[in-house]
């Protein structure tokens, strides 16, 4: 059998018996769900890559203590929630001191790439919404996750998610009438 | 003519309705109520624009993972190595230190040792002396 084809679970326990191939592995199937998550944080390219590769470090040494209770996916996104509400929090911190960094921030948009009018208005809508309600709809409508799992990533209860969700797509039907975009 | 709840219409969109009663209730709701299906339409259309939602990917992020891994064992490698010597000299000097004192300490009591006990003798020579001796003499102890 292909190692890409194997499950995680088999990977991370084939990791710990010292295979580092199979952390890159797990590294490549995670990389682009993690970046887009935390990228819906920090609404900036350069800080959700750092971030991200964050995230690997700390999965990384802490692989040892994943318990299983839960699947990894799971797991890893309930890290990179966490890492990423710290890193606004320490962001935010430090804006209050150094409220010239503004001025960093819009010379590196700049540098990125157009993307495409379909990406932009995606995340443009996306980021209308409150915090909470844009990652339960990116984690159900992009990462395909079930509500079960968002409520455990988020820590909440699945009433909740559902109610979330809910209110994410009255929010962005409304946004869509107002611009008359749909 | 009752229509579906918001809320339900978007867990229907989602699969996340169990109850098969439900759902063929919704869906029956649906072919007869253009209310309702012109939003759970609406509803399908933003899922099909959130697809679109994406971030530029980088060329090789493992690589980038790996340099900082790297990166980081190194500098604790380092940290180590500098709290290992500063451990070691700090040690040292709390040795050296210690013995230091010690050595002062006994130094000192030794010293204490020979003063008293010279004070000791020099008091008893003095008592003894003419001096004293006189003092006593004229000390009535008849009385």
């Amino acid at each position: 059998m292909e190692k890409n084809n194997l499950n995680d679970e088999i990977l991370i326990e084939n990791f710990l018996k010292g295979d580092e191939s199979s952390f890159k592995i797990i590294f490549e199937r995670y990389y682009e769900k993690v970046n887009r998550i935390v990228y819906s944080y920090t609404k900036n390219y350069d800080d959700a890559k750092d971030v991200t590769q964050e995230i690997f470090l700390k999965v990384y040494e802490s692989l040892k203590s994943f318990k299983k209770k839960s699947k990894f996916s799971t797991w890893i996104y309930r890290i990179s929630v966490n890492m990423s509400i710290s890193f606004l929090r320490k962001k935010s911190k430090e804006k209050n001191l150094f409220s010239i960094d503004e001025v960093g921030d819009i010379e590196e948009r700049v540098e990125e790439d157009e993307p495409s009018y379909d990406r932009k208005l995606a995340e443009k809508i996306l980021f209308e919404l409150p915090e909470n309600q844009r990652l339960a709809f990116i984690l159900s409508q992009k990462e395909g996750k079930r509500y079960k799992e968002i409520a455990q990533i988020l820590n909440v209860s699945e009433k909740a998610v559902e109610s979330l969700i809910y209110r994410a797509r009255e929010n962005i039907k409304n946004f869509l009438e107002k611009n008359k975009i749909m | 003519m009752k229509h579906v709840e918001k809320i339900l219409l978007s867990k229907y969109v989602d699969k996340e309705i169990e109850d098969e009663k439900t759902k063929n209730e919704i869906k029956r709701h649906l072919n007869v109520c253009n209310y309702c299906m012109d939003i759970y339409n609406s509803y399908i259309n933003i899922n099909s624009l959130i697809k679109n939602y994406d971030i530029k990917s980088d060329e090789n992020p493992y690589l980038a993972f790996v340099q900082k891994k790297v990166k980081l064992s190194n500098s604790m490698k380092t940290n180590f190595r500098f709290s290992l010597s500063f451990g070691i000299t700090l040690a040292l000097i709390f040795l050296i230190s210690f013995s230091l004192t010690l050595f002062a300490t006994k130094r000192n009591v030794d010293f204490t040792k020979r003063v008293s006990t010279s004070v000791v003798d020099m008091s008893f020579d003095n008592f003894f002396s003419e001096d004293y001796s006189s003092v006593v003499s004229t000390v009535n102890f008849d009385k």
